[in-house]
């Protein structure tokens, strides 16, 4: 089978799963107990606004053709009016995307500059008390809530050192990276908490790789070792434990843009979920689900790239 | 009729005789692993604690938790209150004692139910192959497909925030990393010897995947199980602090860091010993996990 091949055949199996997600968010507006159109507008409202609201939603028609419409809807990138903003849900996405997506990128590569060196560290001191001490630390770390974690830095470096701002998003790059320090820095060390018990594993396994039994013999200074030999072909798990982790990233971030009211499409989640804008909650839903799928296929790929033996046998 | 009756009995006492079994060896493995495991040791004794003070929350307690005294108002730890008072004069001693209470609820509630259901569908989709392994991993695939705290926030939005909605938001989520595990012990245990014994004695499926092969295959769950509801407290912790867990006055620990969040630079103890709540229950019980994974997994 040829890398082509192999990526078509992916791609046929994510279809079914893509169906299949589609139809649980095709639900979150059908599950909803009672009349959806009550529960949005509330008991208040007016038989007559009730029925306008059920003919925008389609609630009107049989079921089965509503996934019909929806589908046929979404294959032009329409996802509906948000009930609360009056605007189409893509477009209040795609406004509010790029804050989301610059915070779980700088929490990643932070992830990366973290995790990276002390997995190596504790490998390298496997079994001592530095190896030992890394693990409680990370477990600990990892035991605290991200969103008290959030609240402790906001207090100590936003108002008690006054270093860093409370919270908000700035103009321009520049400003928006400083308001960017604080949450990408607790998402990245939570981040580094999660993977670090994974990745010492796996840089146990590039230890022992014979290249580096090879440079020893040697007689190469450790720092060379590592940095030359360990390092390159440790980033490659590295950034594949990080990929698996995507979903709790992106989870999070609806946590911490929250804490730190960032306008990402976490926060604005969360407001659809108070002012039960259900158009908006299935955009967003599905924006997540969308990225952690294609996140996922681009990394079976590139893991093929790499490894062809992945689809070989 | 009368037959059939005796037959499925019989089953049934076969299935819980074999399931009785293996709690007997968690618990051997637990109490030995006391004695050898430092892991095992430390987890456990955290979770005892955690249980003996949920469990006995009322008789510990010193107030109750939903006394509101506007007198006492943000009192700083002292001797009758040694967590201090939250703004509505609440003793937070009591408040975190019964957080432990409701963590040990959405424990066995959310993660018991998805244990059981996804142990079923793992078994189901892992002994049969074929269509109904493809139509139940196409469900856990779409359904992991979301960030699980998202989908929780969703399934949430859609029944209604509440702890009672908490726990089967939960269960519906994370039932699918359950079906995962049990699934790929389930393909490599029915090539087994004792398998094909079974078959070729003409036990019926029922018996042969809950009598024979769950007691096999089901320790790896356990163990997930016992990380699980280090991820399950602190996801209902999230879920309670940003308002759609659950609501306040319940006690629930995250709940009340949202109470204390803007009191923290005049009154830290209102957040603080919630926090250290659920910290101590998720070291607790991902130690636990640990523990029990070096000794009942490899």
């Amino acid at each position: 089978m040829s890398l082509e091949k192999y990526a078509l055949k992916r791609f046929v199996e994510i279809i079914p799963v893509l169906l299949i997600v589609l139809f649980i968010v095709f639900l979150m507006l059908h599950l909803i107990p009672g009349d959806p159109a009550k529960n949005i507008l509330g008991i208040m409202a007016t038989p007559e606004r009730l029925e306008q609201l059920r003919d925008t939603l389609g609630l009107n028609e049989p079921i089965y053709k509503q996934f019909y419409r929806f589908i046929g809807r979404l294959m032009i990138g329409d996802l509906g009016r948000s009930i609360r903003y009056m605007a189409p849900v893509t477009m209040l996405i795609f406004a509010r995307l790029k804050v989301t997506l610059a915070l779980v990128f700088l929490a990643g590569i932070l992830c990366v500059i973290f995790s990276l060196p002390i997995s190596l560290y504790a490998a390298k001191k496997h079994g001592k008390f530095s190896d030992y001490s890394i693990g409680i630390s990370s477990l600990f770390v990892f035991s605290m809530p991200e969103f008290w974690t959030g609240l402790l830095f906001l207090n100590i470096f936003a108002l008690k050192l006054g270093w860093l701002p409370t919270g908000g998003w700035g103009t321009g790059l520049l400003d928006n990276l400083y308001h960017l320090i604080l949450p990408s820095l607790i998402l990245g060390l939570f981040l580094t908490a999660l993977v670090t018990r994974t990745l010492r594993s796996d840089m146990l396994e590039v230890l022992q790789k014979e290249y580096i039994r090879l440079a020893r013999t040697y007689g190469f200074s450790d720092i060379k070792i590592y940095t030359k030999y360990a390092l390159k072909n440790a980033l490659l798990p590295t950034i594949t434990v990080i990929g698996l982790n995507l979903g709790w990233l992106l989870g999070s971030s609806v946590v911490i843009e929250t804490v730190f009211s960032l306008p990402g499409i976490g926060a604005m989640l969360l407001d659809a979920v108070i002012v039960r804008d259900y158009p908006l909650i299935q955009g967003i839903s599905l924006i997540f689900a969308l990225a952690i799928m294609l996140n996922n296929y681009v990394v079976d790929i590139i893991y093929g790239f790499i490894d062809p033996r992945v689809y070989r046998t | 009729m009368n037959m059939n009756m005796t037959t499925t009995s019989a089953e049934t006492t076969h299935g819980i005789r074999y399931l009785w079994h293996f709690v007997v060896r968690i618990g051997k493995v637990t109490i030995g692993g006391f004695t050898q495991d430092p892991n095992i040791r430390a987890g456990s004794i955290m979770v005892g604690i955690l249980l003996i003070v949920g469990l006995l929350a009322p008789l510990i307690s010193p107030h109750n938790p939903y006394q509101q005294d506007l007198m006492q108002s943000l009192n700083p730890p002292s001797w009758k209150h040694p967590f201090g008072t939250d703004l509505y004069g609440r003793d937070v001693f009591s408040r975190v004692i019964y957080g432990a209470w409701i963590a040990i609820k959405i424990c066995v509630i959310g993660v018991g139910i998805a244990f059981v259901a996804g142990n079923i569908a793992g078994a189901l989709a892992g002994y049969y192959g074929g269509w109904i392994d493809t139509i139940i991993m196409r469900i856990v695939d779409s359904i992991m497909a979301f960030p699980f705290l998202v989908l929780v926030i969703a399934i949430m939005a859609i029944f209604g925030p509440g702890l009672g909605n908490l726990y089967f938001a939960i269960a519906v989520v994370s039932w699918c990393q359950y079906a995962r595990i049990a699934r790929s012990k389930y393909i490599s245990e029915k090539e087994a010897d004792y398998v094909m014994a079974a078959k070729s004695v003409g036990f019926p499926d029922k018996r042969i995947i809950f009598g024979h092969v769950m007691p096999n295959a089901i320790a790896p769950t356990v163990v997930y199980a016992s990380l699980d509801c280090a991820l399950v407290i602190l996801l209902a912790a999230s879920l309670s602090f940003i308002g759609v867990g659950a609501q306040p006055p319940v006690p629930e620990w995250g709940a009340q860091i949202a109470e204390g969040r803007q009191l923290l630079q005049v009154a830290w103890w209102v957040a603080t010993f919630p926090a250290l709540g659920i910290m101590y229950t998720v070291i607790g019980c991902s130690i636990l996990g640990d523990g029990l994974r070096d000794r009942l997994v490899s």
